[in-house]
């Protein structure tokens, strides 16, 4: 037959000679054969094709010839594996894994061979592998609820809060009829600050004629905590006021001359009492929005006729309790505690809290972002980027805290005067 | 304020008589966008730093610091049983007392301490603490007194570093030594280490009702380890002016860690080899 000769014809073909294009061209209907690897690196040859003619589906309609059929009973013959076969060469399991691999397959390659005897092979195989997979998956899940279960970063505190969440704060105005402005303040119902805003008359200092004087006191009852007992609460009370003072201090946010009567002569002088009646963490907080609260409500009486009469001040305060002056509020700083516990920072911290932690900031806001006062508490030191850090934290808080206060505020006073009272001491 | 009856205080109402000084005179001095301050330093410039230790014999350790006009003595003493505390404290405490001398300030100081005093105490007590290792004397406290003789500004901080300084000489175990330093803040304008002037200056604030930055601010730090001890902000300032003046201070710091180390290694010379100025000169 025709084709056969064309076959011997590419079975003489030195395929080493051959270029692929040409062949191609000149003969399509040849089966393709390997292609030519000499310009390959190295030259390497490729496996004999052993579907030959039979690849394109028209020579497989041809048939084979007897020739072909002898072939490829050889072919077949020489798959089948011998009884000593598969053989491994020796150093081939040392070839294949590296130490690491090695050493860590070990104990397994114990078990599989120990399995062996009574699984088979495969089934040793198979085991070995199921096995240790679900050891390593029991491990891993172990892992990560142990993770889950005891970590920190699940952002949540003992009492159910997340780090930057305050607790319940309930705020009544206007309790005390004898004061010019009061307010009451509770934190989660164990922080409890009652505040009550005082207006006098004085002389300005001489230094400053046409200010008025803006006083804090905090007494911290013996009532809260025994520890306060005498001079026991004394040091708090310094740094609460302190800092009241330091965050007050500035014309930006209290412009003492609108406590002024008559340059040199008279002013009124505001005394902030502040009263704690329980300390359950984070005092500062508290004290900081009740005052804000307390200035809000506070009315100032008006002066109807200042005058100076022969040197002597003459002054007359109107006699109407409703006309009077309000304070506006809209610049008061807010007070924020930043608590840095481990490596995460913590906002309105309770006792069990504050007594845990090394370092906490304690810093006043403004309504428009501005940090008034900032002083660091306890005995640890800080690195400056975590200082910065509490910063930004504090801030953010301090402006959620300042408008969260001044609705609530508003909404209060819509209730009007005659609303009854509800939480205080009843 | 309860006054000391034993003592035989000035008239209650005085002032001091430069508030009658005509106010023109007063108020000139500082430009805040001048390209030298009135002492013709620089706005990031410090002050020349004097210090001085072992100066009062009687104490355990002390110090003496001189920042320009500032002048401030520090004593520490040896530690002693806290007072009235019963039950046992692991940790050791420190008790710092910062005073204005009467003739310090412009104005008469008295011879309490006064609210200023107290906090200026706590904010002293704060910084030196991370820097003590308080558990090497447990139930124990030491005290320490700062005394302002000539506030001219920066007083605090210049305390802060004269009782790091005299608690090392007193040898309390420390982890490091602690610097301090103060800023000035008016509206765009930083003055590194600012003096009296400059402080009142900066704390009231000139024009009302414009929202630009006025404050000071005093950082304590450990340099040695990087850490802050303490920071103290007062005014109205925007936390990125913070974060600045934060890297203005910690360039200070770096000037400034030197000259305490300088000042204890020169003190241990002096200990060991007190005669080596006269066989020198010999």
């Amino acid at each position: 037959m025709e084709f056969t000769n064309q076959n011997k014809e590419i079975f003489a073909f030195d395929w080493s000679k051959a270029r692929f294009p040409n062949v191609f061209k000149m003969a399509p209907h040849i089966v393709p054969g390997p292609p030519n690897t000499t310009a390959l690196e190295g030259g390497g040859e490729r496996p004999m094709n052993i579907v030959r003619r039979v690849g394109r589906e028209r020579e497989r309609m041809l048939g084979m010839t007897d020739e072909e059929r002898a072939w490829r009973k050889k072919w077949l013959d020489a798959q089948k594996l011998a009884p000593e076969e598969p053989v491994t060469p020796p150093g081939y399991y040392k070839e294949m894994f590296n130490p690491i691999r090695r050493f860590y397959k070990a104990p397994m390659n114990k078990v599989q061979n120990m399995m062996e005897p009574f699984l088979g092979y495969t089934g040793a195989y198979v085991a070995r592998h199921v096995i240790s997979k679900t050891a390593i998956g029991i491990f891993t899940v172990y892992c990560i609820f142990y993770h889950l279960k005891y970590n920190k970063m699940l952002d949540l505190r003992n009492d159910g809060r997340s780090r930057c969440q305050y607790r319940s704060i309930e705020i009544e105005t206007r309790l005390m009829p004898h004061a010019h402005g009061s307010a009451r303040l509770r934190i989660g119902n164990i922080t409890d600050v009652l505040v009550g805003v005082k207006l006098e008359i004085d002389t300005p200092y001489a230094e400053k004629p046409d200010e008025g004087k803006l006083d804090f006191f905090v007494d911290c009852s013996a009532n809260a905590t025994p520890a306060f007992e005498g001079k026991g609460g004394d040091d708090l009370a310094t740094e609460i006021s302190n800092v009241l003072s330091m965050a007050y201090q500035t014309p930006d946010v209290f412009d003492l001359r609108q406590l002024c009567i008559i340059p040199h002569k008279k002013c009124w002088k505001m005394y902030v009492d502040i009263l704690i009646l329980q300390c359950g963490g984070n005092l500062f907080d508290a004290v900081g929005a009740a005052v804000k609260a307390a200035l809000y409500n506070t009315e100032i009486p008006k002066v109807i006729a200042a005058t100076l009469d022969g040197g002597e001040p003459d002054i007359q305060v109107s006699d109407d309790p409703y006309d009077c002056i309000k304070l506006d509020i809209t610049t008061y700083p807010s007070i924020v505690t930043v608590c840095k516990i481990g490596d995460n920072f913590v906002i309105d911290p309770t006792l069990e809290e504050e007594s845990c932690s090394a370092v906490n900031i304690i810093m006043s806001v403004m309504p428009n972002g501005k940090v008034t006062s900032m002083v660091k508490q306890g005995y640890g030191s800080l690195l400056p980027t975590t200082l910065i850090k509490m910063l930004e934290v504090g801030k953010d808080i301090g402006l959620k805290l300042n408008e969260a206060l001044k609705k609530t505020l508003e909404e209060e006073d819509k209730l009007g005067r005659t609303k009854p009272l509800c939480g205080f001491l009843r | 304020m309860p006054v000391d009856q034993k003592r035989i205080n000035g008239p209650e109402s005085s002032v001091p008589y430069n508030i009658y000084i005509h106010s023109e005179i007063k108020n000139k001095g500082i430009q805040p966008d001048a390209p030298k301050r009135h002492d013709g330093r620089s706005n990031n410039e410090l002050r020349n730093i004097f210090l001085k230790t072992g100066i009062i014999s009687q104490a355990k350790g002390s110090a003496y610091i001189e920042m320009g006009n500032t002048k401030i003595i520090c004593s520490v003493f040896d530690p002693r049983e806290v007072p009235n505390k019963t039950g046992y404290c692991v940790q050791g405490e420190l008790f710092c007392e910062f005073k204005f001398a009467p003739f310090s300030h412009h104005k008469r100081k008295m011879h309490q301490q006064d609210a200023e005093e107290k906090e200026y105490s706590l904010i002293l007590q704060r910084a030196l603490e991370p820097a003590v290792c308080l558990q090497e004397f447990p139930n124990f406290q030491v005290d320490v007194y700062a005394t302002v003789l000539d506030n001219g500004g920066s007083a605090l901080a210049a305390a802060i570093m004269a009782a790091s300084l005299a608690l090392a000489n007193a040898g309390v175990p420390m982890f490091g030594l602690v610097t301090a330093s103060t800023v000035g803040i008016y509206d765009h304008t930083y003055l590194v280490d600012p003096t009296d002037t400059e402080e009142t200056f900066c704390c009231t604030k000139s024009v009302p009702g414009t929202v630009h930055n006025h404050g000071i601010i005093i950082q304590a730090a450990l340099p040695q380890h990087g850490q802050i001890s303490e920071m103290f902000v007062v005014g109205s300032v925007d936390t990125d002016t913070i974060v600045h003046s934060m890297d203005l201070i910690s360039e200070a710091h770096k000037d400034i860690c030197p000259l305490l180390e300088q000042c204890l290694v020169k003190t241990v010379f002096k200990t060991f080899r007190p005669n080596i100025k006269k066989t020198d000169t010999k």
